[in-house]
């Protein structure tokens, strides 16, 4: 990973962990206290609907109570009535009076059912639901006014509104009115309504289920499952104590829950953000430190390829900016000492040179020197062979003349050679053409061509002089021979951004320690031969001013290799890759 | 100066205020029409179109001077307006069409029958001269009709007139004239081809459907023409009102009365609160509709016969249930009767399973069997769902029947309640609409309701009306087949209904009218109608 993505990654893990366990504690210290607040809303809830549950039986008992009496004017009046007649039945004045007087009653009482019934358990009254005046097998109002006088229970009563009936739950009380050895059985019951649920808030809610499971007041929260996993059950009984109802409280936990989702989401937002902030902090940091580091690694392989002019721009006086500034004076000190360098290399070439040229040049002075002394000798002597000899040594000097001439010319070819005309060429065309004239000689060239090698820009007439100096080369090496042999090989390098010339010999090769020598002006092993030791030595300069490079090596089993590497384009030269 | 008679009745001692009322000693079942309409009727004046014109200011002078020869012999006086109630709207002022209560109130004074059926239930002429004659052959019986007689719009009632009109009863009411194959006119009236001899043609013409109207046409909804002792001046539905006027030239005489204003109402009181103020003269709920309270003006009351049956018709919305014979037999046996007869203002209501009244020899119900058997109901509803799935518990369990009413006969809410209370005992849910009297009579018509609360009534001792109008209201047409082939057998009539169960009979009731002490001559006819064709004030009120 680099050292960008390593950076804001350290950054963002830096940012995000404490987020995390700040959410997290903090998550716990709200749970913890809303736990606490749950549990008391719920004794509170169950609290509240048990007293109304209470409140509305006592209301109940105490119509009843108050109904039932011999002298309330209704039941009183109805008693009356009955005593008066023979037939123990209402006549029909009576039965209308109490028919008008027992809604208002019932309502005056704030009740919503209110039931008379004789001692035939006939239904005298009934203005919660007038179906059933007058019916007869009525016997429940008397058995539970028996049963439990005056004990408030729950039952289930059909009651008609506008004509439309309806069963809903009622709190009922049952009595036996009496008045001498009439009596009548009153029960009055209140509907219970949403009122007993006083408990619905937006945190807390309650439904009434009968024992049948029909839902008999719905929740008033639409999502009442969701709040209602943990129920408060209250049953409501019936007169004979088992449940008719049960009233189901829930208390929401909803808020915690939310809360808690909030403060997760919160944290998760929080730490989004931190995220985002940290990672493009991080990489604003991480590019201006990469691009300063960025640019001392463009600077260190710049110098590598010998510009010694490029520096680094100096943007801060932190660490890095020391780091900028002694990358320039390291590369502003190797500029100064490599032209030095330079300089002190070129006198000494330029010694060395003039040390070879003036050896070269001695040596055919000496004979020349040596003719020019026999022939004063001879002629002082009047050597009656002068002419002969004048003639030898004319002839002597001639030749090492010419020879000084061949030498001067040659030098001055080396030192006036010009600088490359780059064009794209063909390499293996190049290679092709100038060894033409090798086929099908004593000693034949073999060629072998890379042909997907790609156009290099390259000086044609300086690249074939390269290709005929190592071919010449390499025919001298191997003159002598039945079996020389000469191989002229191309390649695309490994990297595919450099073109190979390869001209190998299975001549004696070069020795060890004159492999950094043969590429030196004026070394050459061959002065019997007339060698100028210049060959190889252009052939350096010009594969240099190509950008390129040359290398000498060893062939397993005999003879030498000249390795060329030239890059594909003008400009690019090639600077680390050896062979 | 006002005395008091007393008058027992079923037993018990009743007040009655003064008045032309006739008191006596009434025995149970026995027709309680005090005063019988058209049987007893005072002398009227001589109709005025008829008087020469030269004659009339004499015929004036003497009518003035017989209103004051009246007065002082406390004759009646004519003129004045009574505006009484009806149980109920009039839906139908076609003769035919007539059912309940208030239509067949309006019809009697609107149209005339052939004869008429008095209180001890003899039969008289009336559009008829005298009974039908048969032929030799006794295939054919000829009607006299009496002349002179003309409709409200002064055209004279003919024998073709009265042919027209029996033979749309006989085409649209099938079994009240199916010992009746056809009529024709015959000289001075007509003829009534028969199926079968020996059927009691004059009862069954007495029956208010057979009244004759103008070319035997039905009559125009609005303004019905006919030959009875008022015309129709106007009718407001919206208002609840219809307004009749005294027809001068009606055979018998015009009323006493100049108009008769007719109302109904939509709730209990008011009707009640109507009386109350004065601005009705008769009620059928009067005082009664606030017990204990006294009445503010001196207000007396007189009961007719129990002859109105209610009943609970079927629908054909669910035909799978309403329709199953088990299923109304159950039905039946889950009514509690005594209950039902509890809805009364005052009035005598007797519970029944069978839609004949105990004059015309039905059968009292007992006591036990008036609170129903629901147990049984619930054993004949079980066998009867082996039979009909859809009367199985399962398919009932959500069931809703709708049971419709009519909206200005509050009692019949009452009722419905009660029904309702017979559909719960069998697990079936049920929903009651009340609706407007024509709405109603709509749906019925097109089986647009499960079950309905209806009325019939017939002259209590004429048992074939019965039994054909119970057949009739399910358009089951067994007592129709009965009738064509002569008399209809009591106890075969008895079993067949309780086999096929048509309507639900729920009890008969009478109607028992307040009225107010300065109006005079109410009674009933046999078929329990109000006689408000005979009332006067005893002083003309403007």
């Amino acid at each position: 990973m680099k050292l960008r993505g390593r950076f804001t990654l350290t950054l963002a893990l830096a940012a995000l962990v404490p987020i995390a366990i700040a959410a997290v504690v903090t998550r716990q210290v709200i749970a913890a206290s809303y736990r606490s607040d749950y549990e008391d809303r719920r004794r509170t809830a169950e609290a509240a609907v048990r007293g109304e549950v209470e409140r509305l039986l006592a209301d109940v008992e105490q119509a009843d109570k108050a109904l039932a009496a011999h002298d309330h004017p209704l039941v009183g009046r109805l008693l009356l009535a009955l005593a008066k007649q023979s037939t123990g039945r209402l006549d029909y004045t009576a039965a209308r009076e109490l028919e008008e007087q027992s809604g208002p009653t019932m309502r005056g009482l704030s009740l919503d059912v209110l039931s008379i019934t004789d001692k035939t358990d006939r239904v005298l009254c009934s203005p919660h639901a007038h179906g059933k005046i007058g019916e007869s097998n009525h016997p429940e109002v008397r058995e539970r006014a028996q049963n439990g006088p005056g004990k408030a229970y729950f039952v289930r009563e059909d009651i008609t509104k506008e004509l439309e009936p309806q069963t809903v739950l009622v709190a009922e009380a049952s009595r036996i009115a009496q008045d001498g050895v009439y009596a009548v059985a009153v029960a009055a019951g209140r509907r219970v309504t949403e009122d007993l649920l006083g408990v619905r808030t937006s945190r807390s809610d309650a439904q009434i289920v009968a024992s049948t499971g029909e839902v008999l007041i719905a929740p008033a929260n639409k999502d009442w499952a969701a709040l209602s996993h943990d129920r408060i059950e209250i049953p409501l009984a019936g007169p004979d104590g088992t449940p008719v109802a049960t009233i189901e409280v829930a208390v929401s936990d909803g808020d915690m829950a939310r809360v808690l989702r909030n403060i997760t989401l919160t944290s998760a937002a929080l730490a989004l953000v931190a995220l985002v902030g940290v990672v493009l902090i991080g990489l604003l940091v991480a590019r201006r430190t990469a691009r300063d580091l960025d640019q001392l690694v463009a600077g260190s392989l710049a110098a590598a390829r010998g510009d010694l002019d490029h520096r680094v721009p100096v943007r801060s006086a932190d660490e890095i900016g020391a780091v900028a500034a002694a990358f320039n004076f390291m590369m502003e000190d190797l500029r100064v000492s490599k032209e030095r360098l330079v300089i002190a290399e070129r006198i000494a070439a330029w010694q060395e040179i003039a040390r070879r040229l003036a050896h070269e040049i001695k040596n055919p002075l000496t004979p020349i020197q040596m003719a020019m002394d026999t022939l004063r000798k001879t002629w002082k002597k009047k050597h009656p062979s002068f002419d002969e000899i004048l003639e030898e040594s004319t002839a002597t000097v001639m030749e090492e003349a010419d020879r000084l001439k061949h030498i001067v010319s040659e030098f001055s070819a080396f030192a006036r050679m010009p600088k490359p005309g780059f064009q794209r060429l063909d390499l293996n065309e190049l290679v092709r053409s100038a060894l033409a004239l090798y086929q099908g000689g004593a000693a034949p060239v073999e060629i072998t061509l890379f042909e997907q090698l790609p156009q290099i820009d390259a000086d044609k007439n300086q690249l074939s002089q390269v290709v005929l100096n190592l071919v010449e080369n390499a025919r001298d090496a191997i003159s002598g021979r039945d079996d020389g042999r000469i191989t002229v090989s191309t390649r695309l390098g490994e990297a595919g951004d450099r073109a190979m010339l390869i001209v190998e010999d299975n001549g004696p090769g070069v020795p060890g320690d004159l492999k950094d020598k043969v590429f030196a002006p004026y070394f050459t092993t061959k002065h019997a031969k007339g060698g100028t030791g210049l060959g190889l030595a252009i052939v350096h300069r010009i594969v240099s001013d190509h950008g390129g490079r040359i290398a000498v090596a060893d062939v397993p089993g005999g003879g030498a290799r000249f390795a060329i590497e030239l890059p594909l384009r003008n400009g690019t030269a090639l600077l680390t890759s050896r062979i | 100066m006002k005395s008091r008679t007393t008058e027992l009745r079923h037993g018990g001692l009743r007040n009655v205020s003064p008045g032309p009322v006739e008191a006596r000693l009434m025995r149970p079942g026995e027709v309680r029409c005090v005063r019988p309409v058209h049987c007893v009727r005072p002398v009227r004046p001589v109709r005025p179109g008829r008087v020469a014109r030269p004659l009339r200011a004499a015929a004036l002078g003497l009518a003035l001077c017989a209103g004051a020869l009246a007065h002082a012999e406390s004759r009646p006086r004519y003129g004045g307006i009574v505006e009484a109630s009806l149980l109920g709207a009039p839906v139908a002022l076609d003769p035919i069409a007539a059912q309940a209560s208030a239509d067949v109130t309006v019809v009697g004074l609107v149209f005339d029958t052939l004869y008429t059926i008095g209180p001890d239930g003899t039969v008289q002429p009336h559009l008829a001269l005298g009974p039908p004659v048969l032929d030799p052959a006794r295939q054919t019986a000829h009607i006299a009709l009496r002349r002179g007689v003309v409709f409200h719009d002064a055209t004279p009632m003919t024998a073709s007139d009265v042919a027209d009109s029996l033979e749309r009863v006989r085409t649209k009411i099938a079994w009240l004239l199916a010992p009746v194959t056809g009529v024709r006119t015959s000289g001075d009236g007509v003829d009534l081809v028969l199926r079968a001899p020996g059927a009691d043609l004059a009862t069954l013409l007495a029956l208010p459907e057979t009244a004759i109207t103008k070319r035997g046409q039905a009559p125009a909804a609005g303004r019905p023409i006919g030959t009875g002792p008022f015309s129709v001046a106007s009718v407001d539905p919206a208002h609840k009102k219809l307004v009749l006027k005294a027809f001068d030239d009606h055979f018998a005489g015009r009323p006493y009365l100049d108009r008769l204003v007719l109302d109904w109402f939509d709730t209990p009181d008011g009707e009640a609160r109507r009386f109350e103020t004065g601005a009705t003269q008769l009620s059928a709920r009067g005082v009664a509709a606030f017990a204990g309270a006294a009445p503010k003006y001196p207000a007396s009351e007189v009961e007719g016969p129990a002859a109105l049956l209610l009943f609970v018709g079927f629908g054909k919305r669910h035909p799978q249930i309403t329709g199953d014979r088990r299923f109304r037999r159950a039905f039946d046996l889950a009514l509690d009767r005594g209950a039902i007869a509890t809805i009364t203002t005052g009035e005598h209501t007797l519970p029944t399973r069978l839609p004949v009244p105990i004059e015309a020899a039905s059968t009292t119900l007992e006591a036990a069997a008036r609170a129903g058997d629901a147990s049984q109901a619930q054993l004949v509803l079980g066998d009867a769902a082996k039979h009909n799935a859809a009367l199985a518990p399962g398919s009932l369990a959500g069931m809703k029947l709708s049971i419709i009413v009519e909206d200005t006969r509050p009692d019949d809410r009452e009722i419905a309640l009660r029904v309702a209370r017979g559909l719960d005992k069998l697990g079936i849910g049920f929903t009651i609409e009340a609706v407007p009297a024509d709405k109603l009579r709509q749906r019925v018509q097109g089986g647009d309701c499960d079950l309905w609360i209806g009325q019939l009534t017939a002259p209590i001792t004429v048992t074939a009306a019965w039994w054909g109008k119970a057949f009739a209201a399910d358009n089951d047409g067994w007592a129709e087949a009965q009738l064509a082939a002569g008399p209809i057998d009591a106890a075969l009539a008895e079993q067949a209904f309780a086999e096929r169960l048509p309507i639900v009979p729920l009890m008969f009731r009478s109607l028992l009218i307040w009225y107010r002490s300065d109006v005079h001559g109410l009674g009933f006819d046999a078929l329990g109608r109000p006689g408000l064709a005979d009332l006067y004030w005893w002083k003309i009120r403007p």
